[in-house]
Order: structure tokens, then C-alpha cells, then sequence
């Protein structure tokens, strides 16, 4: 087990901000999502020391919270969600300093610096100082500053954060080379369900303090086997009616259709509409239910009404 | 129209924000899309009238937006930033708003109330600003913004940082406002979020405009460029002979394994058009089709090139 | 942009779990405060009074013995390390504010704590790097030229009575000289920990020395009370001399008989470094580091 509690409660005053959270994170990479003020960052804190926990336990790699800290930091590359550089210093300079904090020896970590600055992309950057850098350069040098020192563990806090569309394509790239290919945990924290998705196989959901999901994407994805998802091209709404008085039930968002096939009409029948009808298939797939529909629904238990939060 | 942008440039010293740009924004939501540096914020400047265009002319409401005092009824204006008067209560500070846009005290109050009301902020009116909750702090935001009940809505960048209950929120909120007849600009650099509240979008990058229309029309260029499909059947080679008979198929890798063929197309209609006749003449089992490029975010990478 | 330019390694190395943790933050800041030039050119203009201080003590070791008119300027005493300690002390006030006056506040404004407190250190052990920090510089114009002094007085002219009577004055030295930079950089590392800028910590830190001098020397002028002396936290530090080198801190120059009492002074100067102290440990403390 990668991190695991106990009945872990966190309380502050009279807020519950855990409420005992029986958690257990496996190996890989997991996607921790809830919405703001549901205790994610309480978690982390928890997990990291900043916060003592009232009740229950936990441990991080079997290390128990409470009295190895500092041995949970060395095995722990945490990635800061807001801003944050030492200025005045170089790239290198700085994932360097981050790797001796962590007591690595000093060619050690500078070592290691510029090799990990070429693995975030910021190799041709590495010698301008941190405080030039654009946004997402400045993500980038958070993650180096986290992978330096070789943790077995990555506490990703919205990697992604303000990043245009290309930064953050190649930074989930990154996440899911750590992750799959460089055996790293990852756990990330996101509202971007979509990368979420992208990244992660399985997820923890937490809502006011309680662990209300968990489990992995696929199995939680899963609708009925005879749900289908389609984007077509051409006369649709031709094709919607000709689905329909096959007994089909259609449901359309823009130009995508979700469409429910009736017991015993195979998959074919679809193509032999659209092929009637001259129309294209641009896109087929087994319905799933997106991770935003499961976060939904799972938020919304709690009262059956959302604003619980906010 | 109710924006208009004639041949509009604007420079900061040698760096170039806006270069040339002649732009009509209809009645609706619009999306304004564009990675950092794009110019989305200075478009944003420029029709607040917070800039003057280095040249050309810039119209909102057929009046120029510069130093127009009247025209800051028309419309309100989020910003990114959170930005408010911290120890004032919420209630305070929306009558303050409400005042600064002409209300007189009384009549300030009272629309504050009825605005929190809507913004599901009754109950916090009392607590100051720093004690709200994000979700709240952005509610109030929007609030501040629609307080005089502004014919349009510029939106910078509302969904940064937002979690997803938030984000839903929101674009339920610029929908419902769309269909009670107001404009709405919204900008931003997450491409799926404007996908989701609006049709209509405008392409930014370097300070041009690289395309402008619906979604799925932009979207539909990528028909010009040569894509990748992925299908999953039950005989893919067989499938692969049957495709490579057509001229446009440039190229196709085989999964055996996994029954999975990705084929790249050079004229991706006319290859739609005939997979359904393969798929349906030869009877193959067909469970997945999808391209990975047909999306707004490949449309965007081969536009900037 | 290629990302893949060079691959992952996993690294074999281990994590030194013993020894000092803040070691890098000591040394990272040293680096950076030497970066600057003016810096540089100030902390060697504070090693003349050691320039001037060698010289007298080389012209006074070759002096002829028995000169009986030997000036008492020429004399190598405890009076004479004191007395150079005395001088190095006001460039102390300086020294203090150019190494530390952003240390705590600069990491408030990048953020920089949370990087800090990710890693295996704790709360302790980044205050104990930032103060060593303006520490190692206080004292590198304090104990190590004044133990060079003493070193180069013994190499000259060696001298086993000399040596043996005035062996006292090397814990003297460590003594006033750790006693110095400690308070100094308790200081102004509470200043810089509730201020949000170098420049307000800089300006508060000379108001409350002025301010406080100002007054006691006002009411002192005023009631003729030996006590009130001791509201000025420069005379308290000027008066430790008396603690540490006893009757010969009389022979300084500036050292008059209305010094304030040591001891008052230095129970005052100890209430201020745990009353710094906590200030320091409870601003750090509340630093969110995961909001």
C-alpha cells in the first residue's frame, strides 16, 4: 500500500474537514478529485505534517505520519499548486538547492538537476533565472524541483495550472511517463476531470470530508453493454428517425448521440442505418459515463442538492 | 453587430498584442480562445475602452468605448483576478458597486439584495468578502458585474481554478443569461470549457485571428489536413485490403492482438463516406471508430503552422 | 519542443538522513548575498579596521622592548582585541540589515516557503538556516579577524607569559562575538518575518535602535537613573563588552563610566532573542504551506 488511513479526522473547530476517511492508494497513478472545501487539501497537508490529524491514522509507504515525517519528505516529491520559485537563482541552481534540502550531496543534486531540467523541457532554459520564466515554464521547474531527488511518490497539486493547450498536452505526457513508465505513484490532484481521465486509472473522490468514491476508472465508467456513443456527418436527423423506428432510443448533445439499442439488435443494425442514409460515422464507441457524470452524482448524494459547498 | 474591431493594431513599446484585426461579434455567447499571449486580454482592454487601439477603430455599440462614460452601463466586465474590498461584507460591497454605476443608496441596497438572491449569497450577505468560500467569491464576482444589468458580459478566464461543480455552474449561468437575450464574451485558453457553453468561437493566436465561426465548422477543417482514424473490428486485415483499394488511404498500421487498424487518410470525407459502404458491404463487426486529431485542439496546432 | 531529450533516470544514490539538514539554505544564501557587488565591496571595507589593527600590532611587536614611552596604542592587551571587537560592532548594524533584511519576507513574497517545508526539514530547521545565514557574516568580520590578530600577535612575537595571561581573551572573543550576531540576527530576522518588504524591515529595524537610544538618552538626562540606560538596545549591546572583558573594557575609547549596567542589559538583550524567537516561529508557523 502506497498510503493508507485509518479513520482519519481532521477537525477544525467544529468543521469536520476529514471525517474518519478510511483511504487505501495502490500503486500507479490515482486521481484525487472533490470539489473546493471537500478536504483534498486537507489531506495532503495531513499526509505532508503540516496538519495534525485529531483521530485516526495514517501512513504514507508504511511510514506512520505521525512520528516519520521527515522520512515520508525524502520518499515524497510534492509539486506546489501555487507559484513558487527562489529568486535570483538560475533553473539549475534552483532544482539543485531543492535536491540538497533533501540531502542529496551537492553534485548529487546538480547532477541530477540538469538532467531532470531536459526531461521537463526546460534543458535551454536551465541557465535563465526562475524568475523570467513563462507560466507554464514555471510548472515545469515545480515538477523538476519534485522529481529531483528521486521520490517513490508524486503529490501532483493542478499540474496544469495555466498552462496553454501545448504545455499541458506535453506536461500530462510527462505524468503518464512517470507513471507508467518510470514506476512512479502518482497521485493527482485536479479539477481538469479531463486530464484526470487522461492520466489516472483509478480515482478517490472526496466530498465534505468523506471518501465518497473510489475505485478504478474503467469499472466505474461502465454503463449497460448496449449504450453506444456516435458523432455522425450528413442528413442526422434522417438518421435519428430511421434509429428511432428501429425502436432505438436517441438522445443528442450538439453532434454527438448517445443512442440505447434494444435487446438483440446487434451493432450492425447502426451501420446498416447509416449506410441507408448516406451517412458517416465519425465516431463510435461504447458509452461510458464520463468521469464529470460520476463526480456529479457523487456530489450530489450527499443532500440531492448541490450548493452543500459553496 | 454589437462589436466591432476595424483594422485594429496595438503595441506596447515593439511588442505587438494585436495585429491587424477586423472582427464583427455578433448577439450570444462567443468564445474568445487562444493561448497566453494571444491577445485575448488586450482585446478585452481594448473594448472596455481600459486601451486605445494603437490604430484602427474599435466600436461597441456603434460608439467608441474610450473614456465613454455612458457606455459602462451597457455592459460589465469580470475579470480574472480576484479583486474586492476584503473586510467589506458582501452586501456592503455590492451596494458600493451598485452606487459606483449610478444607483442612489436606497435603490443600491435593495438591488444588491435581490442580485445576491439570484446569486444564491442571501445567507452570506452579513460575513465580509475574505470569508467566502471560492465558489463564492466567483459568485459574487459575476454579481458584481450584472448588478446594472448590462446588455453584455465580457468574461475573463471565469473557470480558472474552478472546481468542477463551479465550472458547471457557471456555464449554466452564461447559457441561462444567453437565452434571457444578453451577449456574452468569454476567454479563455481551455479549449472543451467554450466548447461546452457556446458554438460560436474566435480563434487567437500571436495577436491574429486565425479562424472564426461555429465549433464544428472550424472543427470540420481538420478535413483539410491529412488525419489518423482508429478502428477496432473483428478482421482487420481483411478490412486494411478493402481500405488500401481507395486512393485516398496514404497509409495503415495493424494490431492483430488488439484487432485495432489506424489509418491515415489524406481526404478524410471522402474516407467516411466510404468506410460505412466497406463496413456494411463486407459485413465486418465494427465496435469503435474515432479519431484522435478531429478535435478543435488539433484544428488549432496545424492553423498556428 | 521535444520533451524526450534525455530519459528518466532513476538515481542510485542514498539521502544523508544525518548531519545539519539546513546546511543549504546557509550556504545558498551566503551565495546569494555575495552576489551582490556593493555587498562585496562593503564586507571588505569592513576587514580594514583589521588592516589598520594587524599594522599596529606588527609595528607594536617590533618595537624595541624597553622603550618605556612604548605608546599604550602600541600595546598588544585584551583592551586591544576589545577595542577592535568595539569598532567591528557598529559595522555589525550594518552588516545585520544588508544580509538579512529580506530573508524571511523574500520567500513571502515568491512563495518560496512552501518549497522549504516540502522537504525534509522542519519549521526549526529553516529558522536555523536563515539565521545562520546573517550569523556567518557577523561573525566573519567578528571572531575571524579577530582571532587572526591574535594568531599573528603570537607568530610575531612569541611570547609564553603573554601567551598564557592573555589566553582568556579567546573565549572573550567568542564570547561577545556570538553574543553580538546571535542577537543582531534574531533581529533582524523578526523584523524580516513580519514585514512584507526589505525595506520596511530595514527602516523599522533603525527606528527602534534610534528610536529606543533616543529616548534613553533623553531620560536619562532627565532623572540622572543608571536603569533607564538600558531602554537602548544599542547601549545593551555595547555594554556586553563589559561582561566579557571586565576591567579592560574601561580602556576602550568609547567606553565611558555611563555605560549601562551589563547585566541589566544583557537579561534585557536575552528577553528580546526568545521574545524574536517565538515572534519568528509563530509567523513561519502559520505559513500555509498546501492551500
Amino acid at each position: 500500500m502506497i498510503i493508507e488511513t485509518n479513520e482519519l479526522t481532521v477537525k477544525y473547530g467544529e468543521l469536520r474537514a476529514l471525517d474518519t476517511v478510511d483511504l487505501i492508494i495502490g500503486e500507479g497513478a490515482v486521481g484525487l478529485l472533490g470539489p473546493n472545501g471537500a478536504g483534498k487539501t486537507t489531506l495532503l497537508r495531513t499526509l505532508l505534517g503540516f496538519q495534525k490529524s485529531d483521530e485516526g491514522k495514517a501512513s504514507v509507504l508504511g511510514l506512520d505520519i505521525k512520528d516519520k515525517q521527515m522520512e515520508i519528505r525524502r520518499r515524497v516529491g510534492y509539486m506546489p499548486e501555487m507559484d513558487c520559485f527562489i529568486p535570483g537563482i538560475s533553473g539549475v541552481s534552483m532544482v539543485s538547492y531543492m535536491g540538497q534540502l533533501c540531502g542529496m550531496h551537492r553534485l548529487d543534486a546538480l547532477q541530477r538537476s540538469h538532467e531532470i531540467l531536459f526531461y521537463v523541457g526546460l534543458g535551454e532554459a536551465r541557465y535563465r533565472e526562475v524568475q523570467t520564466y513563462s507560466t507554464g515554464m514555471k510548472q515545469r521547474i515545480k515538477l523538476a524541483g519534485a522529481l529531483v531527488h528521486d521520490p517513490e511518490i508524486l503529490l501532483l497539486d493542478e499540474p496544469t495550472n495555466g498552462m496553454d493547450p501545448e504545455g499541458h498536452e506535453e506536461m500530462l505526457v510527462l505524468i503518464s511517463d512517470l507513471a507508467y513508465k518510470r514506476n512512479k505513484n502518482v497521485l493527482f490532484c485536479s479539477h481538469l476531470l479531463q486530464d484526470v481521465e487522461r492520466v489516472c486509472k483509478d480515482i478517490r473522490l472526496l466530498n465534505e470530508g468523506k471518501l465518497r468514491v473510489s475505485g478504478d476508472l474503467k469499472t466505474l465508467k461502465q454503463e449497460a453493454e448496449n449504450i453506444y456513443r456516435l458523432r455522425v456527418k450528413g442528413d442526422v436527423l434522417a438518421f435519428i428517425e430511421a434509429l428511432k423506428l428501429k425502436h432505438c432510443r436517441v438522445e443528442t448533445d450538439k453532434d454527438n448521440l448517445k443512442v440505447w439499442l434494444p435487446e438483440k439488435t446487434p451493432l450492425k443494425r447502426i451501420f446498416e442505418i447509416a449506410y441507408q442514409r448516406k451517412v458517416q460515422i465519425r465516431h463510435l464507441s461504447r458509452s461510458e459515463k464520463s468521469l464529470e457524470e460520476i463526480f456529479m452524482e457523487a456530489v450530489r448524494n450527499n443532500n440531492g442538492d448541490l450548493d452543500a459547498n459553496l | 453587430m454589437l462589436i466591432n474591431f476595424e483594422n485594429v493594431s496595438r503595441w506596447y513599446g515593439e511588442v505587438i498584442a494585436l495585429n491587424d484585426i477586423s472582427i464583427n461579434i455578433p448577439p450570444g455567447v462567443t468564445g474568445l480562445l487562444g493561448p497566453n499571449g494571444a491577445g485575448k486580454s488586450t482585446f478585452l482592454n481594448l473594448v472596455t475602452g481600459r486601451l486605445k487601439p494603437s490604430k484602427g477603430k474599435v466600436r461597441v455599440l456603434g460608439e467608441d468605448p474610450r473614456n465613454n462614460y455612458k457606455l459602462t452601463r451597457f455592459y460589465g466586465f469580470v475579470p480574472e483576478q480576484d479583486a474586492y474590498y476584503e473586510k467589506l461584507s458582501g452586501l456592503d460591497f455590492m451596494t458600493y458597486m451598485a452606487q459606483l454605476h449610478g444607483f442612489e443608496r436606497k435603490a443600491a441596497k435593495r438591488a444588491s439584495m435581490e442580485i445576491l438572491e439570484r446569486h444564491n449569497l442571501i445567507t452570506h450577505m452579513n460575513k465580509p468578502v475574505a470569508a467566502y468560500s471560492k465558489g463564492m467569491r466567483q459568485r459574487i464576482k459575476l454579481a458584481q458585474a450584472l448588478i446594472h444589468d448590462p446588455e453584455i458580459l465580457y468574461l475573463d478566464e471565469p473557470m480558472n481554478g474552478m472546481d468542477p461543480v463551479g465550472r458547471n455552474e457557471t456555464i449554466d449561468f452564461v447559457k441561462k443569461l444567453s437565452s434571457a437575450g444578453k451577449t456574452i464574451i468569454v476567454s479563455s485558453h481551455i479549449l472543451h470549457e467554450v466548447e461546452a457553453m457556446t458554438q460560436q468561437i474566435i480563434l487567437m493566436h500571436n495577436g491574429k485571428i486565425l479562424a472564426e465561426g461555429i465549433v464544428q465548422e472550424i472543427r470540420g477543417l481538420i478535413d483539410e489536413y491529412p488525419h489518423n482514424v482508429i478502428i477496432h473490428t473483428d478482421r482487420p486485415r481483411e478490412m486494411a485490403s478493402h481500405l488500401l483499394g481507395y486512393d485516398d488511404v496514404i497509409d495503415i498500421n495493424i494490431d492483430d492482438k488488439q484487432n485495432h487498424l489506424k489509418v491515415q487518410s489524406k481526404e478524410p470525407e471522402k474516407f467516411y463516406q466510404n468506410l460505412v459502404a466497406v463496413i456494411v458491404e463486407n459485413g465486418f463487426n465494427v465496435t469503435y471508430i474515432d479519431s484522435p486529431d478531429d478535435n478543435l485542439q488539433s484544428v488549432f496546432k496545424y492553423l498556428v503552422k | 519542443m521535444p520533451i524526450f531529450e534525455q530519459t528518466y533516470r532513476k538515481w542510485e544514490g542514498t539521502l544523508r538522513t544525518a548531519g545539519i539538514r539546513w546546511f543549504p539554505i546557509t550556504k545558498m544564501g551566503i551565495k546569494q548575498t555575495f552576489k551582490k557587488k556593493r555587498f562585496l565591496l562593503f564586507f571588505i571595507g569592513c576587514q580594514v579596521p583589521f588592516l589598520v589593527f594587524a599594522i599596529r600590532l606588527i609595528i607594536g611587536a617590533l618595537v624595541p622592548e624597553n622603550m618605556e614611552n612604548t605608546a599604550e596604542f602600541l600595546q598588544v592587551n585584551p583592551s586591544f582585541f576589545a577595542h577592535f571587537l568595539w569598532i567591528q560592532t557598529t559595522f555589525i548594524f550594518i552588516m545585520t540589515i544588508w544580509s538579512g533584511a529580506n530573508l524571511i519576507n523574500g520567500d513571502y513574497q515568491s512563495n518560496a516557503l512552501q518549497l522549504y517545508l516540502s522537504k525534509p526539514l522542519t519549521q526549526l530547521d529553516y529558522i536555523l538556516g536563515k539565521l545562520s545565514i546573517v550569523v556567518f557574516f557577523n561573525l566573519a568580520i567578528t571572531i575571524v579577524p579577530a582571532i587572526l590578530l591574535f594568531i599573528l600577535r603570537v607568530l610575531i612575537k612569541y611570547d609564553k607569559s603573554w601567551f598564557v595571561q592573555n589566553l582568556w581573551v579567546i573565549p572573550a572573543i567568542l564570547g561577545i562575538s556570538l553574543a553580538i550576531s546571535v542577537i543582531h540576527s534574531l533581529f533582524i530576522l523578526c523584523l524580516s518575518a513580519i514585514t512584507t518588504n526589505s525595506r520596511f524591515s530595514t527602516i523599522t529595524y533603525f527606528i527602534i535602535l534610534v528610536f529606543t537610544d533616543g529616548v534613553a538618552d533623553l531620560l536619562y538626562h532627565l532623572r540622572r537613573v543608571g536603569a533607564l540606560l538600558n531602554i537602548s538596545i544599542s547601549n545593551n549591546i555595547y555594554s556586553l563588552f563589559g561582561i566579557f572583558f571586565g576591567k579592560h573594557a574601561a580602556k576602550i575609547p568609547d567606553y565611558s563610566e555611563n555605560m549601562a549596567d551589563p547585566y541589566y542589559g544583557a537579561a534585557i538583550l536575552i528577553v528580546l532573542c526568545i521574545c524574536c524567537y517565538f515572534v519568528i516561529k509563530k509567523r513561519v508557523g502559520r505559513i500555509e504551506v498546501i492551500q
